[in-house]
């Protein structure tokens, strides 16, 4: 394989979005943190279900997905983080009520089925002799935590 | 941070609806009014917008590190004048 150059790397760069899921059985937030920071691969790890994007050629994908485990361990917990100190606006009830509820702390009670799922999107440029890559900063979350009675 | 919920497949749980001092602890039910039949409380479909992870470090690869992650995934070289990965 023969060095690569700008002009070859210019064909490798864009942004594309991943799509991922994590589910989980009893565990917490704090545990799920710690747990995102250190052994999850997120290539292969049954419970991580990641989804590339449409289009993306082989080795834009070989790349994206190095940079995207590369990162993750420390930007995982954060999304958890983001969690544990938020507060939540949750539905509750048969009726569907809302209500706000101001610096709920979900984070130490066991969660009977979690499942955290959202979009992440990896940047790929040429500079310099090589490229670089990082993850979006801005990512979009969603999670469905069901608690024991 | 706001979440936002949307879901409504939850289990009937009561909401106090106290929005000033409430936990997820008082929603348990605890009044009766609950109907405690699936054994389970449910929050759903909670969104975020997630906080700006700290680091923002970028993944820096070397011409080396590319060769090698693309001979790892068994993508080859397409051996044409111009070069290229693709």
């Amino acid at each position: 394989m023969q060095p690569g150059n700008q002009s070859q790397y210019s064909r490798l760069q864009g942004t594309w979005s991943f799509s991922f899921t994590y589910t989980a059985s009893g565990i917490h937030l704090y545990e799920l943190q710690t747990r995102w920071g250190a052994t999850v691969d997120v290539l292969s790890d049954p419970q991580f279900q990641w989804t590339p994007p449409v289009g993306l050629n082989p080795a834009q994908y070989a790349l994206s997905a190095h940079v995207f485990s590369l990162q993750w361990p420390s930007y995982g917990p954060i999304i958890v983080q983001s969690f544990i100190d938020a507060q939540w606006q949750a539905t509750v009830g048969r009726g569907g009520q809302t209500s706000v509820i101001a610096g709920v702390q979900l984070a130490p009670r066991v969660c009977q089925t979690l499942m955290i799922g959202g979009q992440v999107s990896v940047d790929l440029f040429p500079s310099g002799g090589g490229m670089i890559g990082k993850i979006d900063r801005q990512g979009i979350f969603s999670a469905s935590l069901i608690f024991p009675f | 941070m706001a979440y936002d919920e949307s879901d409504q497949s939850d289990d009937g749980s009561e909401q106090d609806g106290d929005s000033s001092s409430a936990s997820y602890a008082d929603q348990d039910g605890g009044d009766g009014q609950g109907d405690g039949s699936t054994g389970a409380e449910s929050v759903s479909n909670a969104e975020a917008q997630a906080e700006p992870p700290s680091n923002g470090d970028e993944v820096t690869l070397s011409d080396d590190d590319i060769a090698g992650i693309l001979r790892d995934a068994g993508v080859e070289d397409d051996g044409g004048d111009q070069g290229g990965y693709v």
